[in-house]
């Protein structure tokens, strides 16, 4: 019933046609090779749903980059470190605020319960698009501050890269906020749940820090971020950021996903 | 309905509120509460973990202020209650205030917690600063709370309403920042600017509260949606940091020029060439070379920098050039004066201060000995012309000497803890003695005393009134520095009458000659501006006071990392650029169109050789000999 038939149709035919035919289906036609039609149906929602964002991630960073980097008030890698922190805080609630309560609050989580797809789905869905607009304004503003700097001040390669740990840090900080938000029914919840996870990070970073739990550092991972990135030393380690929170992601996803499968009806 | 049962009800509502965000705040000063408990110091907190609470209280005050409002403006429960039999400015009234307080008491929570644990394991020290920090917090969470509330009662929605409160907190907060105070620049006065503080905080907050009744009592109701609010609010943010960096970062660059592996030390004018001298550093090899001087001739064309080589090997190499290398190491340069003479030669004159370490713990330092020596530049051996022996002057060994080295034409006017010496530059370098004074000449601003004071002049006969009054004020305005380019750096006249400047780490003085007699000089305060917030915030303020010099009635100071440009060519001291780089400034040059050149030092970072032994290493970390590079500035005129 939900075969894939190569074209387009529903509610998408009647919709304008933003993005080029052409570019479409060389994006979409991949995309049954590893995902169901319900699901790309899925992922396309969300994508037009949520394509705002990542417009206005972008755009609002690119502007800040470029206002930073031109009149150079701060040294480049302290410029970086400004707009990725406030990247690292500023985008996941944006994403978080309303990816879940909006749903509830329009009340068009009913519809989408009642599409014959896993719930577990519907959840990827909105945490991939999430991840992945986030992941896209992450690159370009990074890319971007290579371009103006290049490499004037600090190594190349090194904004990229210090711009990215930020990033990998953003992305927990919304599997986080995900596992607490996911049940909410309005913004004003979400945004209780958001702030709740920024000071429980600050409590977890004091315990940790103070009392020298290194089992604790692994749920913080901007601990990496302000202790391990020295001001000339410019090595950061990627990998082992990833690897050292990437555990405490994917239990937050388990969280969040279950919790998520776990909604009742009484909306 | 009685006002006992409104309260009542107001309280029960907030209840969770009140409570999840006492816990909120309340979770990292119990933490460390029981770190401390652990580590058996006792069961206190002293501030450590206050910060966190006291930024997070305003954000917290705005929560409770939305939530206090959402619950009773949702649509059935508003008809709910505009039904009772109270008024509804009442109501919101009791509502505002109920709320108010209990944001209040959740915000001072942790710091009472922090005093009455500290009292009860009978600790001292807690941080005074906590209660300033406490004040700011509890004035801003009410500016929060009001807008919050204000907000709320307009858009009925809880997060949107808070959003735009705290946003429209942030901007009353920065206005002091941004607006542009040049006229008085009233921000750098703490008291003025406390004052401008509790007017922003207390002003919008009852404002907000006023409209907040009316808005209720006429049902005002505000459609908003969220990237509407989202985009309006980078909108404003990105309009404000232009606004707060245009103060700051104003003037355009032309173009600029590296430099590796060198260091610069200073520009110079020679023969009506500008010089740029650099301290190279040699590759790193199997036994580290000492660090080498390199010269070039600076030469601009079409605001583009070009670097020329020096032909002569004497000029290119020579670092002594500009500061002639001592005759020994316990001897140290503090300043120069370049002369060229009628056959052609470049002769320069510097003063010395000699220091030797006291035997037999040579834990101290005596300097007793001060010299002026003239040498040849064009003498390959580069030797010494002509010495004068100072040290008579010294009155404290113990302590390194004042001295100030000033030229007016072919005369050197050296100065040694008040003892003023003049001396004729001779045809061939040879120095002579032309009149002594002892102990007469006062140096310093000490004598600036309300808006009209006197300075004395200089009694010298050797050199002209003019001359003497021009040096009287500069030698007043010495305050720390002793290198100026020339006797006009920090005096000007402009139309017949004669004016300087002074800069301190608070601000600058404009002050203008009234008139003079044979022995004092009338100078009147004409006027002053003080350093605001900002750039007090930018670069250390205080070394503005050392480097700054007036050419063509425009005022240039500069710091580590910042210079700013005055014009002073009226009463009114008018801001007219400020131009910032994370670099070491070490020397800037104004040209003649007005353009600046900016010379600085800045590096990549720090590197050492992976296969640097550790001999090596200790050599570079001591001498600071690490790679870097010279960056040229060709900065526009900021008139």
């Amino acid at each position: 019933m939900f075969k894939h038939s190569g074209k387009t149709q529903g509610c998408h035919s009647e919709r304008p046609n933003v993005i080029p035919n052409g570019v479409r289906n060389l994006f979409f036609s991949k995309i049954p090779y590893f995902a169901p039609a319900v699901f790309r149906h899925l992922l396309w929602k969300e994508w037009r749903e949520n394509l705002w964002k990542l417009t206005f991630g972008g755009a609002v960073s690119a502007a800040f980059v470029l206002l930073l980097f031109r009149i150079r008030l701060f040294p480049d890698s302290q410029n970086c470190i400004m707009i990725s922190f406030v990247q690292m805080l500023a985008l996941p609630v944006i994403y978080a605020l309303d990816i879940f309560s909006g749903e509830m609050s329009n009340r068009t989580i009913h519809l989408l319960f009642k599409f014959p797809v896993p719930r577990w789905k519907i959840f990827f869905s909105k945490y991939l698009i999430s991840i992945g607009g986030m992941a896209i304004v992450f690159f370009i503003s990074s890319l971007l501050m290579e371009l103006v700097a290049q490499g004037r001040e600090t190594d190349t390669g090194f904004l990229l890269k210090l711009n990215t740990s930020f990033g990998v840090a953003a992305l927990l900080l919304f599997t986080w906020f995900c596992a607490f938000d996911v049940q909410n029914r309005s913004e004003g919840e979400s945004l209780i749940a958001i702030i709740v996870v920024i000071i429980g990070w600050g409590a977890v970073f004091l315990w940790a820090g103070v009392c020298n739990v290194k089992w604790a550092m692994h749920f913080v991972p901007y601990n990496y971020i302000t202790i391990h990135v020295p001001e000339k030393s410019f090595h950061i380690d990627l990998i082992r950021l990833i690897l050292s929170t990437g555990f405490a992601a994917i239990i937050n996803l388990v969280i969040a996903c279950y919790r998520f499968v776990k909604i009742r009806r009484v909306l | 309905m009685k006002i006992g049962r409104i309260i009542h009800q107001q309280v029960m509502q907030l209840r969770w509120h009140f409570l999840s965000c006492l816990g909120l705040l309340m979770a990292l000063p119990i933490e460390e509460a029981f770190i401390n408990l652990r580590d058996g110091h006792g069961f206190y907190v002293t501030g450590l973990s206050l910060g966190i609470p006291i930024v997070v209280a305003p954000l917290l005050a705005g929560l409770i202020a939305c939530g206090n409002v959402q619950a009773d403006l949702d649509e059935n429960r508003f008809i709910f209650w505009r039904s009772k039999p109270v008024g509804v400015k009442t109501f919101m009234t009791i509502k505002y205030l109920v709320g108010l307080f209990m944001a209040f008491v959740v915000i001072a929570s942790p710091v009472l917690f922090a005093i009455i644990s500290c009292k009860f394991v009978q600790y001292e020290r807690i941080e005074l600063g906590i209660y300033q920090a406490m004040g700011n917090s509890l004035m801003i969470s009410l500016l929060a709370y009001s807008l919050c509330f204000f907000c709320n009662t307009l858009v009925r929605k809880t997060a949107r309403a808070w959003l735009i409160g705290m946003a429209v907190t942030v901007f009353l907060l920065l206005v002091p920042f941004v607006l542009p105070l040049n006229f008085k620049d009233v921000v750098s006065s703490f008291r003025y600017f406390s004052v401008i503080y509790l007017v922003i905080t207390l002003t919008p907050s009852l404002v907000a509260f006023i409209i907040s009744l009316v808005a209720v009592s006429r049902d005002w109701h505000l459609q908003t949606n969220l990237k509407g609010l989202l985009w309006t609010g980078a909108s404003l943010i990105f309009l404000l940091m232009l606004l707060f960096t245009r103060q700051v970062a104003n003037i355009k660059v032309l173009d600029e020029e590296e430099i590796y592996n060198a260091y610069p030390r200073c520009m110079k004018r020679i023969d009506g060439k500008l010089l740029l001298e650099t301290q190279s550093i040699r590759e790193l090899g199997s036994s580290p070379e000492k660090q080498t001087c390199e010269n070039f001739y600076i030469n601009i064309e079409n605001n583009q920098i070009h670097f020329d080589t020096i032909d002569d090997p004497l000029l290119r190499y020579r670092g002594a050039i500009f500061a002639p290398e001592a005759s020994n190491e316990n001897e140290h340069a503090t300043g120069n004066l370049i002369f060229k003479k009628n056959d052609g030669n470049l002769y320069i004159v510097s003063m010395y201060v000699n220091s030797r370490r006291v035997k037999p713990s040579r834990s101290q330092t005596v300097h007793e000995n001060v010299y002026l020596r003239s040498y040849d530049l064009s003498n390959p051996k580069f030797e010494m012309v002509s010495e004068i022996d100072l040290s008579e002057f010294v009155e404290n060994p113990q302590s390194w000497p004042d001295v100030v080295m000033r030229q007016i034409e072919n005369k050197i006017i050296a100065i040694v803890n008040g003892s003023c010496v003049v001396v004729e530059f001779g045809p061939k370098g040879q120095l002579k003695v032309a009149e002594k004074l002892v102990r007469k000449i006062r140096v310093g601003p000490a004598y600036w005393k309300g808006k009209q004071f006197s300075v004395p002049i200089v009694p010298l006969e050797s050199i002209s009134l003019e001359d003497r009054i021009k040096l009287s004020l500069d030698l007043a305005t010495v305050d720390g520095s002793y290198y100026l380019k020339d006797l006009s750096a920090r005096v000007d006249k402009r139309d017949g009458q004669y004016y300087f400047i002074a800069v301190s780490e608070s601000g600058i003085t404009r002050y203008q000659v009234i008139g003079w007699d044979d022995k004092f000089i009338q100078c009147e305060i004409k006027d002053y501006r003080a350093f605001t917030v900002l750039e007090h915030m930018v670069d250390d303020t205080w070394k503005y006071k050392s480097q700054y010099f007036i050419k063509d009635g425009i005022l240039y100071t500069y710091a580590n990392k910042s210079l700013v440009v005055f014009d002073i060519r009226s009463d009114r001291i008018r801001k007219l650029g400020h131009y910032i780089r994370p670099k070491q400034i070490e020397d800037i040059e104004v040209l003649d169109n007005g353009d600046i050149l900016l010379c600085a030092e800045t590096e990549k970072g720090f590197r050492i050789p992976s296969d640097a032994s550790s001999r090596e290493v200790n050599y570079l970390v001591r001498s600071g000999c690490f790679t870097g590079k010279v960056c040229l500035s060709l900065l526009k005129n900021p008139k």
